[in-house]
């Protein structure tokens, strides 16, 4: 009697034990994925490149006449106000005599060369008294307050682009980016080999900054991101998560500790995240850079 | 070395034997009284078993001579067994002597007894001990095939009368054949001393009494010096004297003036 | 044949199952005992004649470009024999029928066929001709994957021009058994290959008339390598070279050095597993027959036959029953070994791979199965020999039982009577018991390491490819670029995300130890490229200072905060001491990185980038790759996902027949020791079992009792498989070349459980196998014998 009952239960005892080992195996332990939720929020389609700064009123004063200019004693760098002297350059220089610096100064006939605009000093051309010709560049002044960046996009990518349209400045030193408008485009394309060793038509964007910054100097390399769209309430996921399915975008959602697929309608996008028009509700959990492996009813879990 | 001595001794016995009818017995049982093959003396032999000490002999002395057919007779456990073992080599005394001719075996190391037992004994057990695997002539083969001067298998089985079972395995004898084929495996080698270990122990009246005929034509025909242990008191009338043994000791020893033949016996 | 060698032939017929058992064992350890050796004999060999028929370099460098005047000065640095300048390149290739742009090694030859150093071996057509500009020679791998003949045309971007190449033979290097781009682990042969052209073309191409930019040379006798290459680098110096290096770390050599030193230890680990497993299925079976001979052991001592031929004769069983594996396992084991050597011919590109199973292997075969042999035979020989006959033939006493743990825990009255006799004779023989055990323990832990080792390569595989690796493109340029261009490939048709990076060669040092490495200047807060650590954690860059992987670090023997020197290799050659923010335990390479930024300050150059990540668009990846197939710029574009799919095809069609092979010899191992375990207690205790069949116990109960002896012992051994396996695979590890990769301790739910279920069944079956002969056990018979 005893062996049948133990045998009853060593039988039963053996296959709850089988059992459990073949579902042990069978069951397949979650993928782990990264994820992100579908929010709602702005999201902004850019024209990127880099620009460079400029000041707009920047000047070139040039020798009025030829003679012998005086020796520059301002630096670089240096703030000089509208109609400051900059030098003077006397045109009949005495010959005998070597010039002295008190002369000139004290030269009535010395054409004086004021400053046009206040504003920094940029350049300095040649800083030492000497013989120039009329027209010789002497110094660069260009007034900060009127900085502005200009970028050169493609041609293609110009005609999203219009006067008005809010871009971002960045730079290395300011961790926020720095607002700007676009000013112009200007009309004229022109070739221009591109650092990839390719010709393309391109056309310059000039942008202006909204408040008045002084911390660009000139000719600075800044990156640009002009907007040519812009929402404040989209439907938005991260790019990494779509991925094609013939010509239709899909993208893997995470519900119930399951990978689905599903067929998604994608407006606008940028490089980080792109719009949801249809198959997505706020909330859902999609799957960044799915696993080649995932299939769809694939059991995942979030990382 | 040894072999040169047996020659001798035996063309001695048989050359004797023709004058035991001219003299009337006495002399010659004094020559062969003589002739001592074994010499055992103060021999004891203590053993562990499990976790039991036994003393299977204590302080035996014995002569065995030459050409006799000796039974050691006593009950189970009295030591006879131990006592046979000792002298024929498998076994060493706790204390003591055993001297075979003129070497003394306890002095022997391991691989001197073995050849000792090689060139000069024949053992017969109780259980006849037949390696199973082996045919009858095989078995018998395996003993003559490492005997210096061993008379052919065919003719030991034929001489215990089992001619007609050369081939067969030990599985497919009955006990008796068995220990026929064991009898023929220790005379094969025609060695100096037969010692037999109870060797109808296990066997019937009947077939008990056919062993019990060849051992004693062995020991007529060879003149080999023969010693039975048993504790069949009946049987100890076939033999030239008899050695009471008993609690490890030998309590006494019995000559028959007449030896009864086997087929005589009654038991 | 005398009579005792008959009972030798008729033992060994009587216990043929039990030998057989323990014949396969041998046979397993034997097989890959002789597969192994051989085939790393046969590959050795064939290498070194390889290298030394066709004058594989010792020492390569790399360098910006000197002029060919500077060629003697190099012959004549001591220890220096033969030189070899030439001019290397590599270029963007289109080929027929393959929209993705694939890359080319350009390697100048003389014009004029003559015997050079990492000479040509033709399989297919001829030399190039002087005169014929197009002419190229190519790569042997590289012509298989793509089908290429003579004839055959393709192009290549060469200084920013399409140029159409013909190609006119197809040959082997021994620079490039190991085909395969520098940088790569794992060989794409449709999409990289090596093409050999006229030295006055490359070199007119290339704007590198009377200059070269390689240099390869053999040493004298006797030279010291380091030497040279000190002198060679002081030399290249201003030539921009970028540090020479011996033949240990020429790609291609490295590879296959790995490849023969797992060989190695694998062929010396795994046979001695099973050696050892069959020492004691011997010993097992030898005591339990000199046990049941013990007075047939008796008697042939009774009757003056020495310990030596008792001894020999037990010997002499044990020899037998290794010879029949020895010979098996050799014959095996040279069929496995052509095998695996013709594997190899797929990965490494010899122009002849002839397998020799040499006389020595085969010899040493024979001399091991008789040493394993001889040890387990040992102590029941010594055994047999010191049976005093008298004793031997006296019956064995009743073995001795006392009070086990069993019943001084109380625990007996919750067990059948059958399951009692069971722990009491496992625990009445510790010894056997546990070498049982550990016999079954070694099959589990050899499935354990097998499975392990598969898991392991997947856990790379995941970490790499879905966890470092998110671009779908990366491309790399000929030149450092201005930091803009990463708005140009933003351009690109299909491009949605670009992450740059820059690269310099280096030479990193702490005291006296210095390496060789490709400093990385990656973007902080990745997305596509990540540094990711065996764990699969995440690691930010800081923005200032160097971040080592561990491997690199351990080299160098330097920690987090040291102060690491730098040199660089490439433009101004700045050096600069650099503090080691962190150290990471990543599974690949030996890696140096620094933000971006601050490689571009330690080279006091601008905003310049050596390359770029790009994710893409599937749908316009064919406009992208014909867009990238035309940039004079770029110098090579690398689709991972192409380079997956590749080395998941091949390795794929090997872990069927290693899975096989693998479950084979553990089965085989397990079923020695259950079969053997099994019927040498049936011999034990035959008559007992048959005693109960007598007093009413069913054949089914008396199978229970003999084999659940069996059951518990396997049961008992699986988790100390469980642990020996991760033992070894701990040991193990060490064995992979630390540099190039390192394999994560992953051990999953299925390895655990498949190691589970095949330890069980092939004991299950064994186990039957026995169960089948107690069916024929003669009640009467076994009662009748007296032991």
């Amino acid at each position: 009697m005893t062996f049948t009952k133990n045998r009853l239960y060593i039988g039963i005892a053996v296959v709850i034990v089988v059992l459990i080992l073949l579902w042990l195996i069978f069951r397949e332990s979650p993928v782990v994925v990264e994820t992100a939720k579908a929010i709602r929020g702005q999201l902004l389609v850019t024209v990127d490149g880099e620009g460079k700064t400029r000041f707009r009123d920047k000047v070139t004063v040039n020798a009025p006449v030829s003679g012998k200019i005086s020796r520059i004693r301002i630096n670089e760098g240096d703030f000089i106000p509208k109609d400051y002297m900059i030098t003077d350059i006397d045109p009949n220089p005495p010959t005998t005599r070597p010039p002295s610096e008190t002369e000139n100064r004290l030269n009535p006939y010395a054409q004086k060369v004021y400053a046009p605009i206040s504003g920094r000093v940029l350049r300095i051309f040649e800083k030492s008294e000497r013989i120039l010709q009329a027209g010789t560049p002497i110094i660069e002044v260009g007034n900060p307050n009127t900085v502005e960046i200009v970028i050169d996009v493609l041609s293609t990518e110009a005609a999203q682009i219009h006067a008005g349209s809010a871009a971002l400045i960045l730079n290395e030193s300011s961790a926020e980016p720095t607002k700007a408008r676009v000013r112009i485009v200007e009309p004229q394309a022109f070739t221009k080999v591109s650092a990839l060793g390719v010709e393309e038509q391109r056309v310059n964007i000039v942008t202006e900054f909204l408040t008045k910054e002084i911390n660009f100097g000139d000719n600075y390399r800044v990156d640009v991101r002009i907007i040519v769209w812009q929402s404040n309430d989209v439907l938005k996921i991260p790019s990494s998560a779509l991925f094609r399915n013939g010509e239709k975008w899909n993208v893997f959602v995470l519900e119930s500790g399951k990978a689905r697929r599903r067929e998604v309608k994608i407006g606008h996008q940028n490089s980080s995240e792109s719009e949801v028009l249809e198959g997505l509700t706020e909330g859902e959990t999609v799957i960044l850079h799915p696993p080649n492996q995932l299939a769809d009813g694939a059991s995942a879990a979030a990382q | 070395m040894f072999r040169a001595k047996i020659l001798e001794n035996s063309r001695k016995i048989i050359d004797e034997s023709p004058k035991r009818d001219k003299i009337a017995g006495k002399i010659l049982t004094t020559k062969i009284k003589k002739e001592a093959i074994f010499i055992v003396r103060g021999v004891s032999k203590v053993y562990q078993m499990g976790e039991v000490e036994v003393h299977a002999l204590r302080s035996v002395d014995l002569d065995l001579y030459e050409g006799e057919l000796a039974v050691l007779l006593g009950a189970s456990g009295s030591g006879k067994s131990t006592l046979l073992n000792i002298i024929g080599g498998l076994d060493v005394p706790t204390s003591g002597e055993v001297i075979f001719r003129d070497h003394n075996l306890t002095k022997a190391n391991d691989a001197q007894l073995t050849e000792f037992r090689r060139d000069h004994v024949g053992f017969v057990f109780q259980f006849y001990n037949l390696i199973p695997s082996l045919t009858a002539l095989e078995n018998v083969q395996l003993i003559t095939e490492i005997a210096a001067k061993p008379m052919k298998a065919e003719d030991a089985l034929e001489m215990v009368g089992l001619k007609e079972r050369l081939h067969h395995f030990p599985a497919q004898l009955s006990g008796g054949e068995q220990q026929r084929v064991a009898i023929a495996r220790a005379v094969a080698k025609q060695p100096d001393v037969l010692l037999c270990d109870e060797p109808t122990g296990a066997l019937d009246y009947k077939t008990g009494k056919i062993v019990l005929e060849v051992i004693e034509r062995v020991n007529r025909e060879l003149g080999t010096t023969t010693a039975v242990i048993t504790h069949n008191a009946p049987i100890a009338r076939m033999a030239d004297r008899v050695i009471h043994i008993g609690s490890g000791r030998i309590v006494s020893i019995e000559s028959n003036a007449k030896k009864a033949s086997p087929a005589d016996l009654v038991w | 044949m005398n009579a005792l060698n008959k009972k030798l032939f008729r033992d060994f017929w009587h216990l043929r199952g039990q030998i057989i058992a323990t014949a396969l064992v041998v046979a397993c350890g034997i097989a890959s005992f002789v597969s192994m050796r051989s085939t790393y004999d046969s590959l050795l060999k064939t290498q070194q004649n390889y290298y030394s028929a066709y004058r594989f370099a010792d020492v390569f460098a790399h360098l910006k470009r000197a002029p060919e005047s500077l060629k003697p000065q190099i012959e004549k640095i001591p220890g220096v024999a033969a030189v070899n300048t030439r001019v290397v390149s590599e270029v963007t290739l289109n080929l027929p029928n393959m929209s993705e742009p694939a890359q080319g090694k350009i390697v100048s030859i003389p014009p004029v066929q003559a015997a050079t150093l990492n000479d040509l071996h033709f399989l297919r057509g001829r030399y190039i001709r002087a005169d014929r500009s197009e002419e190229v020679i190519i790569s042997g791998a590289f012509a298989e994957a793509n089908g290429f003949q003579p004839d055959d045309s393709l192009e290549a971007i060469i200084n920013g021009r399409w140029r159409k190449l013909t190609i006119v033979g197809v040959a082997l290097s021994p620079e490039y058994i190991y085909e395969i781009r520098a940088g790569d682990i794992f060989p794409d042969n449709r999409r990289f290959g090596i093409l050999w052209m006229n030295r006055p073309s490359v070199a007119a191409a290339f704007q590198m008339e009377g200059a070269f930019n390689d240099v390869s040379l053999t040493l004298a006798p006797g030279a010291s390598d380091s030497a040279v290459i000190e002198n060679l680098d002081r030399l290249l110096e201003n030539y921009g070279g970028t540090g020479s290096y011996g033949r240990a770390d020429q790609q291609s050599h490295r590879f296959i050095s790995n490849e023969f030193s797992q060989l190695e230890v694998q062929g010396t680990f795994l046979p001695a597993i099973f050696l050892g497993v069959t020492a004691f299925l011997l010993h097992l079976v030898l005591s339990r027959l000199v046990s049941t001979q013990r007075e047939q052991i008796g008697l042939l001592k009774a009757f003056g036959y020495t310990n030596f031929d008792i001894g020999l004769h037990f010997l002499q069983l044990a020899f037998a029953a290794v010879s029949g594996g020895a010979v098996l396992g050799v014959l095996l084991g040279m069929y496995l070994g052509s095998a695996m050597t013709n594997l190899y011919g797929d990965y490494f590109h010899f122009p002849v791979l002839q397998y020799n199973a040499g006389w020595f292997v085969i010899l040493i075969s024979f001399v091991i199965s008789f040493g394993a042999a001889a040890l387990g035979a040992f102590s029941a020989v010594l055994k047999a020999v010191g049976l005093p006959p008298a004793e031997a033939m006296r019956p064995e006493p009743p073995a001795r039982f006392t009070a086990g743990f069993l019943e001084k825990a109380g625990l007996q009255k919750y067990l059948s009577a059958n399951h009692r006799i069971v722990l009491r004779n496992l625990s009445r023989q510790p010894i056997k018991a546990a070498l049982s055990i550990i016999g079954i323990s070694l099959a589990a832990a050899l499935l354990f390491t097998g499975f392990y080792f598969f898991d392991a390569v997947n856990k790379i595989i995941e970490i790499q490819f879905e966890q470092v690796i998110r671009d779908d493109v990366n491309v790399v340029f000929y030149q450092p670029r201005p930091g803009r261009t990463r708005y140009d490939l933003a351009n690109l048709p299909g491009v949605v995300k670009v992450e740059v990076f820059r690269s310099v060669p280096a030479r990193l040092r702490f005291g006296h130890r210095s390496r060789r490495v490709g400093l990385i200047g990656a973007e902080s807060q990745s997305d596509l490229r990540r540094i990711i650590d065996k764990n699969g954690k995440v690691f930010n860059l800081p923005p200032e200072g160097v971040v080592l992987s561990k491997s690199l670090a351990d080299v160098l023997e330097i920690e987090k905060g040291d102060k690491l020197t730098v040199e660089v290799l490439e433009g101004s050659r700045p050096v600069r001491e650099i503090e080691v923010t962190a150290t990471i335990d990543e599974l690949m390479g030996m890696n140096a990185y620094l933000d971006i930024h601050a490689l571009n300050r330690l080279m006091n150059e601008d905003d310049v980038i050596s390359g770029a990540y790009l994710s893409v668009d599937s749908l316009k990846r064919d406009k992208l790759y014909s867009r990238l197939k035309q940039m004079p710029s770029v110098a090579g574009v690398g689709l991972p996902a192409v380079t997956l799919e590749g080395f998941n095809k091949t390795f794929g069609q090997t872990i069927g027949t290693f899975t096989f092979i693998l479950v084979s010899f553990a089965s085989v191992i397990i079923f020695g020791v259950v079969y053997n375990g099994a019927r040498i207690s049936l011999s034990e205790r035959g008559r007992e079992l048959a005693s109960l069949r007598v007093l009413g116990f069913t054949q089914r109960e008396i199978a229970v009792i003999l084999l659940g002896e069996q059951a518990v012992l396997t049961l008992l051994a699986i988790p100390f498989g469980y642990f020996f396996g991760f033992v070894i695979c701990l040991l193990s590890n060490n064995l992979v070349d630390t540099e190039i990769l390192r394999l994560p301790i992953v051990f999953t739910r299925r390895t655990f459980i498949i190691t589970f279920i095949v330890t069980v069944l092939a004991a299950i079956v064994s186990g039957l196998m026995v169960v089948w002969r107690l069916r024929n056990l003669d009640l009467i018979e076994v009662l009748k014998t007296r032991e």
